[in-house]
């Protein structure tokens, strides 16, 4: 896949319409959402809303039932879900999955693998490290055995090793400790500061929101709200929207 | 006595271990128990009989057509029996499997009748004797053989990008495909490279046993029983269940007879599923 040059003024990403059939329910109705180049977006939702659908949308493993998703301006209709990380989509899922039976260097090598050419791995593994160094004293470690923390940070890093031009996100904080929940958001600050284009999923909205540029937000598979995080922050009606409103959450497992 | 069983029984194990690596390799990426197995190494012992025993080719010639050849079929096994029904429900993939290899040994049948046929020795010579015990040259191919293949699928599978891309399959086909992994295709090579495993224990174990159409089932359970007995899904525990298999077999043909070998090899099964249900070398996904 040889990368193609963004045209001027098109976002990096853009979601138009989109609806989604999960089990015979409607998961999506109507979410739409853009990410511009070095940008730092975060799509926030209670639990239930569709944020992790609308991410399976993006990468093709999920059928798309209406709308359309343009990554460099380019539909991706068809496009396999492998072929769009080579295309530059770089992925942090949701519980972490990192390779249990694989050393964390092994895991890191398989995030560049088929991204990154041979004689460069080594070099951005080697800011991987200074990145999260907890990772070079862990390296020949099984990643089974590392903490939460750690494999999400393990996670993070192997998405990095592909040099991704965009990076998604899927709630990288849930299931941690809270020292270690600051620790990531710390580290996603200091990635937005090297321009990485990433695109945020977090139910964590308050913090999502300090450390993003714009943000969606979502809920019950409709984007309905956007705007800059900060004037987003100040909203009334967000803070209403996340103290989890049980009874309007979509029944099906996000 | 005992000494020389035992080596000759390594011997016949190191076939069966080869099968069961195969075997577990195919289950370990893509979630497939593989009843075909058994065939893929009766398709290399019929190019072999044709090839050496009918046509006179050179043994070198013969060996990279036997282990391509099913690496062919079982590369297409992927592609046209297993591609269609990846994510049904097992029992249907199962079932799946037992009709290809009804049809391929069927079809073999059909080609070379049910009879049997020997093959001639690999090496020629008479047996060697280490230490008092009398060993066949054809034993001591066998498990160098063995040896050499193990090594190289280690440092296959610890050093290429397909070993790394066959290990990240295995251990998570979504997320393999969030590295930009292609799964389908590894999937794919996989079955190729376990039916050219089989393929290539099958021409070891030609000149041991009589080679004939009907003999991909019965390989395919000492395989699969090997397997269990290892623990299901290790590769270490499948080359040493194999071993333990083969060696148990001419020690009970021997001691006891061969009539008695299946049972035996079943009562091995069972005691090892009532007090070590995990198998030997237990294996976590």
């Amino acid at each position: 896949m040889q990368p193609e040059a963004p045209v001027a003024g098109t976002p990096l990403l853009e979601v138009r319409q989109l609806a989604v059939n999960f089990g015979g329910i409607r998961a999506l109705r109507d979410v739409h959402l853009d990410v511009r180049e070095g940008e730092f977006v975060a799509l926030i939702g209670a639990n239930g809303a569709g944020k992790t659908t609308t991410l399976k949308a993006i990468l093709n493993s999920v059928e798309i039932a209406r709308g359309e998703i343009r990554f460099r301006g380019r539909s991706t209709v068809g496009i396999a879900t492998h072929h769009l990380v080579r295309m530059g989509i770089g992925v942090v899922p949701e519980g972490r999955r990192v390779f249990p039976a694989s050393s964390v260097i092994e895991n890191l090598e398989l995030g560049a693998l088929e991204r990154t050419p041979k004689g460069e791995a080594g070099a951005i593994m080697t800011n991987v490290f200074d990145l999260f160094p907890v990772l070079k004293d862990r390296r020949t470690q099984m990643a089974g055995s590392l903490s939460g923390g750690e494999q999400q940070m393990l996670a993070m890093g192997r998405a990095l090793m592909g040099k991704p031009d965009l990076l998604l996100l899927d709630e990288p904080s849930m299931g941690l400790a809270p020292k270690f929940v600051d620790r990531i958001f710390e580290i996603l600050a200091g990635l937005r500061n090297t321009k990485t284009t990433i695109l945020l999923i977090e139910q964590n909205a308050l913090m999502s929101l300090e450390i993003a540029d714009r943000a969606f937000v979502i809920d019950q598979g409709k984007t309905i709200m956007s705007g800059k995080a900060s004037d987003l922050i100040d909203d009334p009606k967000i803070a209403g929207a996340y103290l989890g409103r049980s009874d309007e959450q979509i029944s099906h497992a996000d | 006595m005992f000494f020389q069983l035992a080596t000759s029984g390594i011997a016949t194990g190191c076939a069966y271990a080869l099968i069961a690596l195969g075997f577990v390799m195919i289950w370990n990426t893509a979630s497939v128990v593989n009843f075909a197995q058994g065939e893929f190494v009766v398709i290399a012992m019929f190019v072999a009989l044709t090839c050496h025993v009918t046509l006179g080719w050179p043994l070198w010639m013969v060996l990279p057509l036997a282990v391509l050849l099913p690496a062919i079929v079982g590369y297409a096994t992927e592609r046209v029996v297993i591609r269609p029904v990846i994510g049904a429900a097992e029992m249907t993939i199962v079932t799946v499997t037992i009709g290809l290899q009804i049809v391929l040994s069927d079809a073999a049948k059909i080609i070379y009748g049910g009879q049997p046929y020997s093959f001639p020795p690999l090496i020629a010579g008479k047996p060697l004797s280490l230490a008092g015990i009398v060993v066949p040259r054809q034993s001591l191919v066998v498990i160098a053989s063995m040896i050499v293949l193990a090594i190289g699928l280690h440092f296959l599978s610890q050093k290429t990008s397909f070993g790394k891309r066959l290990r990240a399959v295995s251990q998570d086909r979504e997320t393999a495909k969030l590295m930009g992994i292609d799964v389908n295709r590894t999937i794919a090579q996989g079955f190729a490279l376990s039916a050219a495993i089989a393929g290539f224990a099958g021409v070891l174990l030609a000149p041991i046993i009589y080679v004939s159409a009907g003999l991909g089932l019965p390989l395919l359970i000492k395989s699969f029983i090997a397997a269990i007995i290892g623990g299901f899904g290790s590769y270490i525990g499948a080359l040493i269940g194999g071993l333990l298999i083969g060696v148990l077999d001419n020690l009970v043909g021997f001691y006891i007879s061969s009539h008695y070998r299946e049972v035996f090899t079943f009562l091995a099964l069972i005691l090892v599923l009532l007090f070590r249900p995990q198998g030997l070398f237990p294996h976590h996904r």
